[in-house]
């Protein structure tokens, strides 16, 4: 299974410069699972251990963090400020859009049986 | 031989943070944070080097490739509810990620940050491996985009489902779909501990499929802009 994900990664690398490689290495699994190419059996221990321990692969980066401290400390409180109005309104965007959207198909529909 | 002391400290950690769950105020906090925060101290303390600490940790952080791989394993296991209701939901997915990218963009400039924090800050919205591949991508700096993603989860996880009941978004659909969205695996926990299966369904699907979205959205908008 380690070898399947290391050697999509790979070709990916190798064929797409532009696009993040795991990303589309990401979406030809997901093709491949759903066409049968693998089977789930084979693959579903070890995404599930990879996703549950997704977080602890990510700890490093924090560290990496101490290199770029000057550049936080100079600019913290605008990412704070950018963290919070964007996730506020990225929220009430999608809410509202999804919520109303689905209401109006509802009633597009209701409508079209009626006639 | 490599040192090791970078992989110890940080499988270490993380696994006294994941402990933590059940202490009142810590265990609000995800793990990373916790984990992250406390490597940041030790580093600072004894004075160790980030090239000495990744010298072994950086087999870590290679992990992350196959880890975002097998995010299409939850893709394939709901792909059918994406069959479903499917209209709305797709425009959903696009309107998350325009609203995530180009807000962030248009908040960023007005507060006078530099590009390459803006451009580490884009894919913020998205789960962590995946925004950590578009920042690289675009030449930003992965280590911000990573402590970005995980405060906004953070910031999502503890005030997104009081927000969506502020405003009367109501269905299992929209509030999972937004949650997902707008603050990835971090939120997405929070349903799961509201117990609402339709909504982690809904979340984990979004998640993916706005990650991806945003891979392709955001360098075109810095192409576009600069």
């Amino acid at each position: 299974m380690l070898v399947f994900y290391y050697a999509s990664a790979f070709i990916l690398k190798l064929l797409h410069i532009v696009f993040p490689p795991a990303i589309l290495g990401l979406l030809l699994f997901a093709i491949a699972l759903i066409y049968g190419v693998i089977k789930e059996e084979w693959v579903n221990t070890a995404s599930e251990w990879y996703i549950k321990n997704l977080a602890m692969f990510l700890v490093p980066f924090w560290g990496g963090l101490l290199v770029y401290q000057d550049l936080l400390k100079k600019n913290w409180i605008a990412i704070l400020l950018v963290i919070f109005v964007t996730t506020t309104l990225t929220i009430v965007c999608t809410g509202l859009f999804v919520e109303w959207g689905m209401k109006f198909l509802r009633l597009h529909h209701m409508r079209r049986k009626h006639d | 031989m490599i040192n090791p002391l970078g992989f110890v400290l940080t499988v270490g950690l993380f696994k006294c943070a994941q402990l933590c769950k059940n202490i009142p105020f810590l265990g609000k906090l995800p793990p990373i944070v916790i984990a992250g925060t406390l490597i940041l101290v030790i580093m600072k303390v004894f004075n160790i080097s980030f090239e000495t600490y990744n010298e072994s940790a950086s087999y870590i952080t290679l992990m992350l490739i196959p880890a975002t791989v097998a995010l299409g394993y939850p893709l394939f296991k709901h792909y059918k509810l994406l069959l479903h209701n499917k209209r709305i939901i797709y425009t959903g997915f696009a309107v998350a990620s325009l609203v995530a990218v180009s807000t962030t963009y248009i908040t960023a400039k007005l507060c006078h940050t530099n590009l390459g924090i803006i451009i580490s800050m884009l894919p913020k919205s998205v789960t962590a491996p995946i925004a950590v591949e578009i920042s690289k991508n675009m030449g930003g700096v992965p280590e911000l985009t990573a402590c970005i993603v995980v405060l906004t989860g953070v910031f999502g996880a503890m005030l997104g489902h009081k927000i969506l009941s502020l405003i009367h978004v109501k269905s299992d659909v929209a509030i999972g779909l937004t949650i997902g969205a707008a603050s990835h695996v971090i939120g997405t926990s929070r349903c799961a501990e509201k117990g609402r299966e339709y909504q982690v369904v809904m979340a984990s699907v979004s998640i993916v499929i706005v990650g991806i979205i945003t891979s392709v959205l955001a360098p075109l908008l810095v192409h576009f802009v600069s």
